[in-house]
């Protein structure tokens, strides 16, 4: 069971989603790039106050790569243009790669602002869910710092201590 | 070329991100297509697209220079706008230009809650659908 946020983790999550896309009647032609940006929000021990960013390709259905940037690393020369852009806190992300929530809700609620070419993105919504599935239910993830759902900091002190 | 009339975006509501999807695409329809402009701007009233399995909905209402999608839906009701409900599968797909809407009907899919006057209800449906080249093109590749 591979670590949260290490490339082990982006591998299976790759693999699971493209097993789900393997499950479907049909996927989108082309080829998509997604930016995922990620926000530490002072709650997930995982994500700092810099945040992580991702990028991933798809090609016919297929993610062709799933890979995390470097502070500095720019976007445009690893993918070219970008398609997609994911953006929200890290505990929502968290709890999306956890299986606590539902990622359609969360897009459709606003959770995560979702950018790009709505068209394009509609017109693949069976596989942009596979995806997200894939995303949040098709790995084994390891929590090494501890799994959401996260005690917040005035939740803890509300909790009762023990004696 | 008339110049589209402005989509303003209420996102103070629950489906915050719904409305900016449906904001976002009445966006680029209307950038593209001169016969959706035309409705847009002769449409009046409101309009409920209701994704029955999220308990959301978004409010689209057509004024003369303006159409705005707000992030709530009122509750049904004598005077409340008419409602496009459905899966939220289902409504991105007949957006899309993926499903035809009489097909999505008939199928049950979606369904219009009996409300009236449905004109508004109409020009929603076809302003908010992709227009069938676009949507040609969308098919052949994204890039």
């Amino acid at each position: 069971m591979p670590d949260v946020y290490t490339q082990e983790w982006y591998e299976a999550v790759r693999g699971a989603m493209n097993d789900a896309a393997g499950t479907l009647r049909s996927v989108p032609e082309g080829r998509f790039a997604v930016a995922v940006e990620i926000e530490g929000d002072g709650v997930s021990p995982y994500v700092g106050d810099e945040g992580r960013r991702f990028l991933l390709e798809i090609e016919d259905g297929v993610c062709l790569w799933y890979r995390e940037l470097a502070p500095g690393d720019g976007e445009h020369a690893q993918a070219g243009r970008i398609d997609y852009r994911f953006r929200g806190p890290a505990t929502v992300f968290d709890e999306l790669a956890a299986g606590l929530l539902d990622p359609i809700d969360a897009a459709l609620r606003g959770t995560i602002a979702v950018r790009g070419d709505m068209r394009l993105l509609l017109r693949q919504a069976e596989h942009v869910k596979a995806l997200l599935q894939a995303y949040t239910s098709g790995v084994d993830t390891t929590w090494p710092l501890g799994g959401p759902p996260y005690v917040r900091g005035h939740d803890a002190a509300e909790a009762p201590t023990r004696a | 070329m008339s110049t589209p009339p402005a989509v303003v975006l209420d996102s103070a509501g629950e489906a915050a991100g719904m409305a900016a999807m449906v904001a976002d695409l009445l966006q680029a329809n209307l950038a593209d297509s001169p016969a959706r402009r035309r409705v847009a701007r002769r449409a009046r009233g409101s309009v409920v697209l209701l994704a029955t399995d999220r308990a959301l909905g978004v409010t689209v209402t057509f004024l003369s220079d303006a159409v705005v999608v707000a992030a709530d839906a009122p509750g049904g009701g004598p005077g409340a706008p008419p409602a496009l409900a459905g899966d939220w599968l289902a409504m991105a797909a007949v957006c899309a230009g993926g499903r035809a809407p009489l097909r999505a009907l008939l199928r049950r899919e979606l369904r219009v809650v009996p409300r009236r006057p449905l004109a508004a209800l109409v020009a929603a449906g076809y302003v908010l659908k992709v227009p069938r080249a676009v949507a040609r093109a969308a098919r052949s590749g994204g890039r």
